[in-house]
């Protein structure tokens, strides 16, 4: 049974001297008599199928190499089968020069099948007829007396087509209808196998910022990164300004350890500027001290007694 | 006759496995990128509760100073409370108790915003933001 719809399909009897037909719309094709061997066999067999596999052995005494063709068969009565024998390569070719893109291509049907409400029919000079059921090419010099005038293309339309298609594999070789179908299961498995891992994925990605929100509100951090960083900034700077103001108060002191006799009046540290009045230090041995650990503004010494400004 | 193209079924199986090849990739970079971040964010959560707690948490300052003026009983110790600065002040003629106030409080996490030393005193002014 056909999905879509059959009507308008275009017929074409093909056959070895076929004309172009530069096809656009798909079309159904019936294959000549010269086109496939045929016969009636006696096969032991239940169906089919099981005829199906013994067929080839029983075309040997008629084609050289049986194993280039393919082969169907139909179960005409109790054990009796109609089997068919046709080079699918030969048949391919012909539809190719004929210029009908083999997607265009609906259904491929035997003439044996199909014609059997005519005796037989004319094709150009070519006739056919049925004789003992099985439809056959006359042979031009065999001066048969028929008694039938159909003209193929008049038979085409008319005909109501069997279910007997011929499977012929109309795609490329390159890589077979079963290998085609391993890889593709193959890589089905690994989409089945990615979109579970994008699923996962996605749901660790959602957990991972969904902590993230968490980890920010339960320390009360801004949302914006943007500003949590400024903040850190801020807090960094200072923290190493702080360790910069206890160094050079620990600065200051070790140099008792150079001048036992120094005495600190007074020292005050506002915005980075520390001011000390020192007592009993050599001002210059001092002023070199100083400037190893930080900016010297102002140094005076008055009644033994040095004013220093530094910035650290 | 009528199925599908097997070669056309296979080039949209090949496209489809591509694309979601690539999207595995994509989401790998991402979870890789959103862990990153995530430690990223541990860390400057740690970072800034450190920050916070120890250097500008206001109870936590006022706790540790209490403790330090606890210390100097013997010594005139006054402290002023604003709503983000601490002034703390120690008066004493033994010097070695201003040494040991001063060390104290600079071995410790105080933001000292300004600092005035002299031979009977020492002040020191104490940020809490």
């Amino acid at each position: 049974m056909n999905l879509v719809s059959t009507k308008n399909i275009r017929r074409v009897f093909l056959h070895k001297n076929s004309s172009k037909l530069l096809q656009k719309e798909k079309v159904d094709i019936v294959l000549s008599p010269t086109l496939y061997w045929v016969r009636f066999f006696d096969i032991p067999v239940k169906n089919e199928l099981k005829a199906l596999e013994v067929t080839p052995t029983l075309f040997e005494d008629i084609l050289d190499e049986s194993s280039h063709f393919s082969y169907h068969v139909q179960k005409v009565g109790e054990s009796r089968y109609l089997c068919f024998a046709y080079n699918e390569k030969e048949i391919l070719e012909l539809i190719s020069n004929i210029k009908i893109p083999i997607t265009l291509v609906n259904n491929i049907y035997f003439a044996q099948n199909e014609f059997k409400k005519y005796n037989g029919f004319s094709n150009k000079s070519e006739k056919f007829t049925y004789i003992n059921d099985l439809l056959i090419k006359v042979p031009n010099k065999l001066n048969l007396n028929l008694s039938f005038d159909y003209k193929v293309e008049s038979c085409l339309k008319n005909l109501v087509f069997s279910d007997n298609t011929v499977s012929i594999k109309k795609y490329s070789s390159f890589l077979s209808l079963k290998n085609s179908y391993i890889l593709s299961s193959f890589l089905i498995a690994f989409i089945c196998l990615f979109v579970t891992e994008i699923f996962i994925k996605n749901s660790y990605i959602s957990q991972n910022n969904s902590k993230v929100v968490e980890l920010k509100k339960i320390n009360r951090l801004p949302i914006s990164m943007i500003r949590t960083e400024a903040i850190l900034k801020e807090y960094r700077s200072s923290s190493k300004n702080q360790i910069r103001i206890r160094e050079f108060i620990s600065y200051i002191a070790a140099y008792k350890d150079y001048s036992s006799s120094m005495v600190v009046e007074n020292i005050t540290f506002n915005n980075n500027i520390f001011k000390m009045n020192i007592k009993n230090i050599d001002s210059d041995n001092f002023k070199s001290y100083l400037n190893k650990k930080a900016k010297v503004l102002g140094f005076k010494t008055i009644n033994n007694i040095s004013i220093i400004e530094v910035k650290i | 006759m009528n199925r599908i193209n097997p070669s056309y079924f296979l080039s949209l199986v090949i496209i489809v496995f591509l694309i979601l090849l690539l999207q595995v990739n994509k989401k790998n970079s991402e979870l890789e990128s959103s862990n990153k971040n995530i430690l990223k964010v541990t860390n400057i959560v740690e970072e800034y509760k450190n920050y916070k707690n120890k250097w500008l948490d206001k109870d936590v300052v006022e706790k540790k100073l209490e403790k330090i003026v606890s210390s100097f009983k013997d010594d005139r110790v006054f402290k002023t409370l604003d709503k983000n600065l601490i002034i703390i002040k120690i008066e004493s003629l033994n010097s070695s108790s201003l040494i040991r106030f001063l060390n104290k409080i600079l071995n410790d996490n105080f933001l000292i915003d300004d600092l005035n030393i002299t031979k009977t005193s020492v002040s020191i002014k104490i940020r809490l933001k």
